[in-house]
């Protein structure tokens, strides 16, 4: 569609005066461009401008109106493909070889430096660079963009882009490693698990109903049965976002140590691409405006109710696990972000009818445990 | 595409704890002799890094404070220099402050050649480690000091080799606290013109690759550097912050005007860096001049220009791309400073980042290759 | 919106047709063309002067030979117009015919140059040094282009003086792809030196930067022949621009090293006033032709050429408008809202005509004007009399908004300042009104400075607009033409909004005027240059205090700028090194002007004029001639304030 009609009629829309219009038209002509357009469930006519005019067409008065857009332009964070994919490229030389590297100091016994002129401890160095797995705990870890990301560094045959896989699959790992490596007794040395996004830590550990669940107890689960076959006895886990909430990493890094005071468990080293900090969740104080309006916008049908109470949380209204987030992902919204911006409903003559300015792909429930056996859980 | 390697990709690096037990460590051998070379500025990391290396050695180190000289600058940030100064001294029984003109009396900035040949005075056969504090020093004084120190320590002086070690301390925060007055010129940074206006380099294709910075006039004096420069392609770096997660959002409309009209910049264009790891910037400059020399190999060439602003870390990681490959680095260059106290009194988290740039940490048959 | 306004500067235009198309041809026939008549263009050293967005790099790529080369490509162009530009450059001796009689080229006088200064050698060796790689890289750049234009070094000899055959081998020969290998060993020497960290000691110094090497002093044209076997004769023209980035001391060298009688080839200078030291600068600033130029010592007229792009006379001003309209229409057909719509004609975007005042408006209006004739005791015959003298001028001005109609709130604005005027001319309001209406000392009556102090009086009061309309956009651009670019360009972009929602684009004397003043505002935000924050500290004190005396009931002064006397302003001493800093930055960025030995009272004062942005955010007028009469003490004191 024309983007001069759609402006035309979001300034309609919008009662903007043209001092308005002049500036807004140039923010939302330059931000489309360069980060917006880029959401990967637009389609073709229907891109950031075009949504944002139905958008915000749902809100009746035109107070509301202005609160959403100003919502939407003031405290919205998109995380667009490019700034993603450079949080990926920062794993390997930022996080995960330096880790090897003190690992391969302490057990020579020399300080990190020492390791580049130490003959012994550097040749160990690189094998032990071919000992290292790496899963991805769900897709939007695009395990296939950190392989490229690390050229000549990372093989093909250390990478598994799935994070369930069967005996077979462990002994075809097993079997390319000692191939290359020419060592009948070599075993996995490190595991990173990779992911994109931890808003609450959730769907990565949590305590329910007197049990663990999530991503990490079922690799434990699974994987235990591989140590000293597959993995070395004293194989090293490192769990590695790219990006999470500071709520996230506290959270974690807490469940991991409360699962790991009950024994039978691992030892574990978790990174962070990079933290969001606490103050990007919409808290009352300092958004009454957005948060009423939210409230007056709701459909609840858009989550059942079981999934949302197991939450620890009475609605769904300001996010999974009342995250309140404001975050856009490149690739998919998660469910911690403010449902008004994703959320499609079907409404009733009681109910508002939701529609969404980043539609969000509803892939499966976050809490419900069968679908989350299969590891498709997204975010939460 | 599979890169050339980089001399510092496997710098060795240390953050925070594991930096202070590196200073704690490594410098209390009696063998060590040092030069520490630290600016006696109004930044309020000035004495940090010293306060360790103090700790660990003062009575083997020959403290070099570089006092800049800035005409323009607050009474109140000149007496918050003074008092670093100070306090530096105190520390080290062997000191000596040198003063640098930063801005001659036409306005031309001259500070980056004064100081490397003041400090040249100071280096002294026997020496075993240089320290470049980057924490209270300006670009245009730390980057061709840097430069210097590293030709030094190459050379092997008395067949022995140095270390070279640069040390900052990562506070985003006091970053923007500092707001600059610009020079009205761009000019290369001493040392840093790369080939530059040669008739040589003549046809190569400039990519210019800016880093953005928030101040209302920012886009002014980065348009200086282009209109000097007319580069034939623009991508802008943009600090990747995890305390600001929207502050790429806020760089990009603060430079509309030049994204769409002058600078013609395309979202593909713009470099990611994340503002807390110096390499990340260094990999990727790299990376992207690695591309260009190969698309415009036969045709002139290339010439990636640099001209970093300022945050440290981003600061650092422009400095070893241009070290590593001769980028030239332009700026226009700061002849003043104002501070916004707010914001330095909310600064919490300091920390103190290591890199090792040259020496005993790698093997030594071919010391410009970093762990090969 | 990729709006080419925003590019400021023609500069911005990468690609030389693109930036042909948006030059325009008034600053060259304007400023330049006089000279040419008697060759002084190309045979005196040309100092070109101006403040940064005055158009001197536009002149100096404008001339150099790839620019005359596209243009007489691009001639045949039937969508673009180019003929005003290739008439103007014949005019200057550019061109004939189909043919470049020049061969110029622009070199930016960039840090290489200044960093000789330096160097620890004798000035005379650094002077030398700085001369030598200026000749190199220009016979490069001749060279080089020549190439670029599709010409074979073979093709190209340069032509030698006569009594230079001993010196031609310095250079390399006449061979032109000699010439050019000896060049570029000379420059590469020559900056291994400048970019070296540690400066090489003398004696150490390559022979190849120390030999002898003047091209200037051999070279007297290129003999070029051409695709049609046709030999032609190029004249070499070397511009050097931003001379203002070397050392005072260099600038001096450089002039006295351009003025030698050697030299053949054509040589100018570009640069801001502010190479010179603040008194220098001060003075310079004048444009007396006959002035000695301080900075050299030479005399102008017979040594060099000084030419300034700014011109202080109303006449100049003119030109300007017609250069910036011209310039405005060039842009604006770059910008695809408005080709679509078949726009080309930056002043149809431009309302002029204010509506009719509103009856609420008028009301309150008469009511002041009924106040102030009770609070002054002025009788209604006299009262009547004034009204008839404001609607006389009114009614006779050729001002373009003097339609009664939609001048009532003028009309009483104008009436009560007169009224204040015959009050304070018959000495205080009487205590028996009715039975005294006393004659003014002088004849009160309306005329064209009421007027403007009415509109001034009304634009603060009651916000009805004043700057708007393409001659005074153009004037509160002072003759800068980066500045009025950004101006206009934020007015583009309204009208392109407007367009975007279905309105017309013409826009209303009110937008006209908040975004004028809202951009001002903007500008001087973003000033960043050395001392800007105290320049901008003493423009909003002056500007404030010219808004104050504008705003006085009686309308008397209508001030912009502000005045000390002569006498305390030649001694500005060292002792005001910050003063003096300040207006050195403030007149090379346009924040004002310097206007010496102006008369006024019979006495002498030095101007400090507000430069147009100034005087947009302040709302002053824009007529030169009122001034607050000040001192140096109190300018010392505003800058001394922490801003």
């Amino acid at each position: 569609m024309n983007l001069q009609y759609v402006l035309r009629k979001l300034a309609e829309v919008m009662s903007w005066d043209d001092d308005t219009a002049q500036a807004e038209f140039a923010r939302i002509e330059l931000m489309s461009r360069m980060k917006y357009d880029g959401y990967q469930d637009f389609l073709a006519g229907a891109r950031f401008s075009e949504r944002l005019l139905d958008w915000v067409q749902q809100f009746g008065a035109l107070e509301d109106r202005k609160t959403a857009y100003r919502f939407v332009r003031d405290q919205l964070i998109f995380i667009s493909t490019a700034e993603m994919h450079h949080l990926i490229g920062l794993s390997w030389p930022e996080f995960f070889r330096p880790e090897i590297l003190r690992f391969v100091a302490d057990s020579y016994g020399i300080a990190d430096y020492q390791v580049r002129v130490h003959q012994e401890a550097s040749n160990a160095l690189g094998k032990l660079q071919r000992k290292c797995l790496f899963i991805e705990l769900s897709d939007g870890a695009r395990i296939d963009v950190f392989r490229r990301a690390n050229p000549g560094t990372i093989s093909n045959e250390q990478i598994v882009t799935t994070s369930r896989f069967n005996r077979e699959k462990w002994d075809d790992l097993l079997k390319d490693l000692q191939d290359e490596l020419g060592d009948a007794e070599a075993r996995f040395e490190f595991v990173f698990l990779l992911d994109d996004f931890t808003a609450s830590g959730t769907s990565l550990l949590r305590f329910v109903d007197g049990k663990w669940k999530g991503k990490l107890r079922r690799f434990w689960d699974e994987s235990r049965q591989f140590a000293g076959s597959h993995l070395s006895d004293d194989v090293r886990i490192h769990v590695h976002h790219y990006l999470a909430t500071q709520r996230a990493r506290e959270a974690v890094l807490q469940r991991h140590a409360e699962r790991a005071a009950e024994g039978n468990w691992f030892d574990a080293e978790f990174t962070f691409g990079m933290v969001l900090p606490q103050s990007i969740r919409m808290e009352e104080t300092e958004n009454a405006d957005v948060l009423d309006l939210i409230s007056r916008h709701f459909d609840a049908s858009i989550a059942p109710e079981k999934h949302v109470r197991e939450s620890g949380c009475e609605s769904m209204m300001f996010g999974y696990g009342d995250s309140r987030l404001p975050v856009i992902l490149d690739h998919n919204t998660p469910n911690n972000t403010i449902p008004l911006l994703w959320a499609t409903s079907s409404g009733n003559q009681d109910v508002h009818q939701m529609r969404p300015l980043f539609p969000r792909r509803q892939r499966h429930d976050v809490l419900d445990d069968s679908l989350d056996k299969q590891g498709q859980v997204l975010n939460g | 595409m599979m890169r050339n390697r980089g001399r510092w990709d496997d710098c060795v690096q240390h953050w925070g704890d594991a930096a202070i037990a590196f200073v704690q460590d490594f410098f209390t051998d009696a063998d060590r002799k040092v030069i520490l070379v630290c600016g006696g500025g109004f930044d309020p990391r000035s004495r940090i890094v010293a306060d360790h290396v103090a700790d660990a050695c003062a009575k083997d180190t020959h403290c070099v404070i570089l006092r800049e000289d800035v005409p323009l600058t607050d009474d109140t940030l000149v007496k918050r220099a003074d008092d670093n100064t100070n306090a530096i001294q105190a520390r080290f029984d062997n000191h000596q402050v040198e003063r640098i003109n930063m801005v001659s009396g036409d306005q031309a900035v001259t500070g980056g050649r004064t100081a490397v040949q003041r400090v040249q005075k100071h280096l002294e056969s026997g020496t075993t480690d240089l320290i470049v504090d980057f924490s209270a020093m300006s670009i245009g004084v730390a980057f061709p000091l840097v430069r210097l120190l590293l030709e030094y320590a190459e050379q092997k002086p008395g067949g022995q080799t140095v270390n070279l070690h640069l040390f900052a301390i990562d506070e985003p925060l006091t970053d923007g606290a500092i707001t600059s007055i610009a020079s009205d010129r761009a000019t290369p940074v001493h040392g840093f013109g790369g080939q530059l206006g040669l008739d040589a380099s003549r046809g190569a294709a400039k990519l210019w690759l800016p880093q953005l910075g928030l101040g209302e006039s920012v886009p002014e004096v980065l348009g200086r550097v282009y209109n000097w420069l007319e580069p034939d392609a623009v991508c802008p770096v943009i600090p990747f912050a995890p305390s600001r997660p929207r502050l790429g959002d806020d760089l990009i409309w603060a430079f509309r005007d030049e994204f769409e009209s002058t600078w013609q910049v395309d979202s593909r264009d713009i470099v990611y860096a994340h503002d807390s790891y110096p390499l990340d910037l260094y990999r990727t400059i790299l990376r992207i001049d690695d591309i260009r020399q190969q698309v415009f190999r036969d045709v002139g060439g290339s010439m990636t220009i640099l001209s970093p602003f300022g945050r440290k870390m981003l600061a650092i990681g422009a400095m070893l791309a241009a070290i590593d490959r001769d980028f030239p680095v332009v700026r226009s260059e700061a002849v003043g400073y104002r501070m916004d106290q707010d914001k330095i009194d909310d600064a919490e988290q300091v920390r103190m980042v290591h890199l090792w740039l040259h020496g005993e940490a790698y093997p030594q048959d071919n010391s410009k290759e970093a762990d090969q | 919106m990729d709006n080419p306004f925003k590019k400021r500067t023609t500069e911005h235009f990468r690609d030389d047709v693109a930036f042909l198309s948006v030059v325009a041809p008034e600053p060259i026939t304007r400023f330049l063309e006089k000279h040419a008549q008697n060759s002084d263009l190309y045979d005196r050293p040309v100092v070109i002067c101006g403040t940064p967005g005055s158009g001197k790099t536009t002149i100096g790529r404008t001339f150099s030979f790839r620019s005359v080369q596209t243009l007489l490509q691009m001639r045949g162009n039937r969508e673009k117009d180019y003929t005003e530009l290739v008439a103007a450059l014949a005019n200057c001796g550019v061109l004939a015919d189909d043919r470049p009689l020049i061969l110029g080229c622009r070199l930016q006088l960039e840090s290489d140059y200044r960093d000789f200064w330096e160097c620890p050698y004798p000035e005379s060796l650094k002077a030398g040094l700085m001369t030598s790689l200026l000749q190199a890289r220009s016979v490069i750049a001749w060279l080089r282009q020549l190439e670029e234009a599709g010409y074979s070094l073979d093709d190209v000899q340069a032509v030698a003086r006569q009594d230079a055959e001993a010196t031609v081998a310095s250079i390399g020969g006449t061979a032109a792809a000699q010439l050019l290998k000896r060049a570029c060993e000379v420059e590469s020497a020559l900056y291994s030196i400048v970019a070296a960290l540690l400066p090489p000691p003398v004696e150490q110094l390559e022979e190849d930067a120390t030999k002898a090497y003047q091209p200037f002093d051999v070279i007297e044209a290129f003999r070029v022949r051409g695709d049609d076997g046709v030999e032609f004769n190029l004249r070499p023209l070397a511009i050097f621009d931003d001379a203002h980035e070397l050392h005072q001391e260099q600038y001096k060298e450089l002039t006295r090293w351009l003025t030698r009688r050697e030299i053949r080839v054509a040589r100018w200078l570009l640069t801001r006033l502010d190479v010179l030291s603040p008194d220098e600068v001060l003075s310079a600033a004048s444009t007396d032709p006959e002035a000695t130029q301080p900075h050299t010592g030479m005399k102008t007229r017979r040594e060099l050429l000084f030419v300034r792009l700014q011109g202080k006379e109303g006449r100049e001003k003119r030109k300007f408008r017609g250069m910036a309209r011209s310039m405005a229409d060039r842009y604006l057909r770059h910008i695809s809202v408005f080709q679509q719509r078949g726009i080309t004609s930056f002043v149809s975007l431009l309302e002029h005509e204010l509506p009719t005042v509103s009856d609420a408006t008028v009301r309150q209006l008469e009511d002041e004007s009924a106040k102030v004739q009770r609070r002054l005791n002025v009788s209604d015959s006299r009262r009547q009399s004034l009204e008839q003298s404001v609607n006389n001028y009114l009614q006779s001005s050729r001002q373009p908004d003097s339609d009664l109609e939609r001048n009532t709130d003028v009309f009483h604005a104008m009436l009560q300042i007169l009224m204040y005027r015959y009050r304070k001319r018959t000495k205080g309001p009487s205590l028996f009104p009715e039975v005294d209406d006393p004659e003014p000392s002088r004849p009160v009556a309306a005329n064209a400075e009421v007027f403007e102090s009415a509109n001034l009086v009304l634009l603060h009061r009651n916000k009805r607009p004043y700057y708007y309309g393409i001659d005074r956009i153009a004037d509160v651009a002072t003759e800068n033409a980066e500045t009025f670019l950004r101006l206009a360009g934020e007015l583009v972009e309204r009208s392109a909004t407007q367009l975007t929602r279905g309105k017309p684009g013409l826009l209303k004397p009110r937008d006209q005027n908040h975004i004028l003043r809202d951009e001002a505002d903007r500008i001087m935000r973003e000033w960043n240059f050395p001392w800007h924050p105290q320049v901008r500290h003493l423009v909003d004190a002056l500007g404030k205090r010219c808004r104050e005396t504008t705003l006085q009931p009686n309308g008397w002064l209508r001030p912009n700028s502000y005045g000390v006397p002569q006498e305390e302003y030649d001694k500005l001493t060292a002792s005001r090194q910050d003063l003096r800093s300040v207006l050195k930055f403030g007149i090379a960025w346009n924040a004002f002007d310097i206007r010496p030995k102006y008369k006024c009272k019979d006495r002498l004062w030095c101007i400090l004029e507000l430069g147009g942005v100034a005087i947009l955010k302040h709302g002053l007028s824009l007529s030169q001639g009122n001034f607050i009469e000040g001192s140096i003490a109190e300018l010392a004191r505003i800058v001394e304030e922490k801003p």
